[in-house]
């Protein structure tokens, strides 16, 4: 992570949050029950809560038990997540009525959420081209009640273009520096070669993503990562590539500004409208989102 | 799949014969036949589903299995309908419960007809189950038990 430290403005606030334990934290399924309802089953199950400041589903939890042991996470009632995951769905502002792909979509948080937003009243088609990561999607999928999603097993950079979409989340796979948080040996950041490697990968599915989007549609870019070659990179590489243009991320949170250069090299500068999320933000994991609008 | 019209009105009315579901349901979701499986999905998947084929591995959720034998309906079904299944709900108590997910099944007579139950625990649909002669058998699928087994000492 040293390498970050050119862009890490509050370094010390970082370093300190990459060495803190995660807070449990999870969102409440308004498709299967209410958020009072919830908060009953809070108490009685004897934890105490508080509701993110950003999102009204959000909530961290304190308490011993191990929070994925209970038969209301059995049924569907939260889904596990963690706060900086809940800011690409954010972003994406997910409407009834539209037609929505998320194309790397396994094991189905973000699915689920734009299900709830919604109210099931989308279509929405998620993809993912792990075939045991798709299992695991499927059962979320039926665990939350998401009645709305469709799933299907393409590579990403072949998914067929007859099918367009208004909106399409990219959450790309990517070096995951972000978990340093779940995982330690995250600390150090990935090695240069993989983080050059996935970034290829990225360009293609991005290239994808905005192929299948209709004229004036939304895409969503989004890494737990914080390696500028898998983030600001791709989208400056996709700014050249595609007519698209980078949209503000109307949100009411702590973040950084996506970077304008990196190593001596320059990117397009509406790349500051991106968001940087680093733990001491809101207190979770590290990631990249970028909301581009398909020139029609 | 032939007869398809016909059969998803057959599964309609055996839903609400047997479990008492209100016709108002089918205003929200429909019923899709594929591979063996009547699919519950948002009707606004309609379009997709006849123009992908056999490329999706799942449409909406599993609601009931198409048997030679007829409709079984599936536990992610019954979860799904929850507090809208009205009849033939079995309430099981914790030992019950512990019983019928280490063994498979328990017996105990109760007056209920041969048939498909709504397993309930804690004013909660948990699944599938299947009542005959006194006896009733776990229908909750394989992982599904597990992952409730593994929860079972949290609940009181
Ligand atoms: C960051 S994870 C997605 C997490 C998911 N959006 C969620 O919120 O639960 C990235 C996913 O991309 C999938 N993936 C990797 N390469 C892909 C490709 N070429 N096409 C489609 N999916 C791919 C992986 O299987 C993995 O599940």
């Amino acid at each position: 992570m040293e390498r970050y430290r050119q862009i890490i403005s509050d370094w010390d606030k970082f370093s300190y949050y990459c060495s803190q334990p995660l807070p449990k934290t999870l969102r409440v399924n308004t498709l299967k029950v209410s958020l009072d309802m919830m908060e009953k089953y809070f108490k009685k199950l004897g934890w105490s809560f508080k509701r993110f400041d950003f999102c009204l589903w959000g909530y961290e939890v304190q308490t011993g038990d191990e929070i994925s042991r209970t038969l209301e996470h059995w049924l569907g009632y939260y889904y596990i997540q963690e706060a900086t995951s809940f800011i690409s769905v954010l972003a994406l502002q997910p409407q009834p009525g539209e037609k929505i792909l998320d194309l790397c979509a396994a094991p189905g948080g973000k699915t689920t959420f734009i299900a709830q937003i919604v109210n099931n009243k989308a279509s929405i088609w998620a993809n993912d081209i792990g075939f045991r990561r798709i299992r695991a999607l499927m059962a979320n999928i039926y665990r939350m009640g998401a009645v709305s999603v469709i799933v299907t097993g393409y590579n990403g950079l072949s998914f067929p273009q007859k099918f367009k979409f208004d909106k399409v989340l990219l959450d790309a796979p990517c070096s995951g520096e972000g978990n340093m948080r779940k995982d330690p040996r995250r600390v150090k950041g990935a090695e240069l070669g993989f983080i050059n490697n996935i970034s290829g990968l990225q360009k293609g599915l991005i290239q994808r993503a905005i192929d299948v989007l209709n004229p004036g549609g939304i895409l969503v870019y989004s890494t737990c990562t914080l390696a500028p070659e898998e983030n600001e990179m791709v989208i400056d590489y996709v700014l050249r590539k595609r007519k698209v243009k980078v949209e503000d991320i109307d949100l009411n949170i702590p973040y950084s500004q996506g970077i304008t250069e990196w190593n001596g090299e320059k990117f397009h500068p509406d790349l500051a409208k991106t968001m940087r999320i680093y733990p001491h933000h809101l207190n979770s994991g590290g990631g990249y989102i970028a909301k581009l609008k398909k020139i029609g | 799949m032939p007869n398809s019209k016909k059969l998803v009105e057959e599964i309609k009315k055996y839903f609400e014969k047997r479990f008492g579901l209100s016709r108002k349901i089918w205003g929200h979701h429909i019923i899709i036949l594929r591979n063996e499986i009547g699919w519950l999905i948002n009707p606004q998947l309609y379009d997709w589903i006849f123009n992908i084929g056999n490329k999706a591995y799942s449409l909406g959720i599993p609601f009931v299995r198409l048997l030679p034998k007829g409709i079984k309906p599936t536990s992610w079904g019954l979860i799904f309908m929850g507090r809208e299944i009205t009849r033939n709900i079995i309430e099981l108590g914790l030992e019950d419960l512990r019983g019928l997910l280490y063994r498979g099944r328990i017996k105990g007579s109760r007056d209920i007809e041969t048939g498909y139950v709504a397993l309930g625990y804690n004013g909660e649909i948990i699944g599938c189950g299947f009542y005959k002669d006194g006896v009733l058998e776990n229908q909750i699928p394989k992982a599904r038990r597990k992952s409730l087994l593994e929860i079972l000492p949290q609940l009181k």
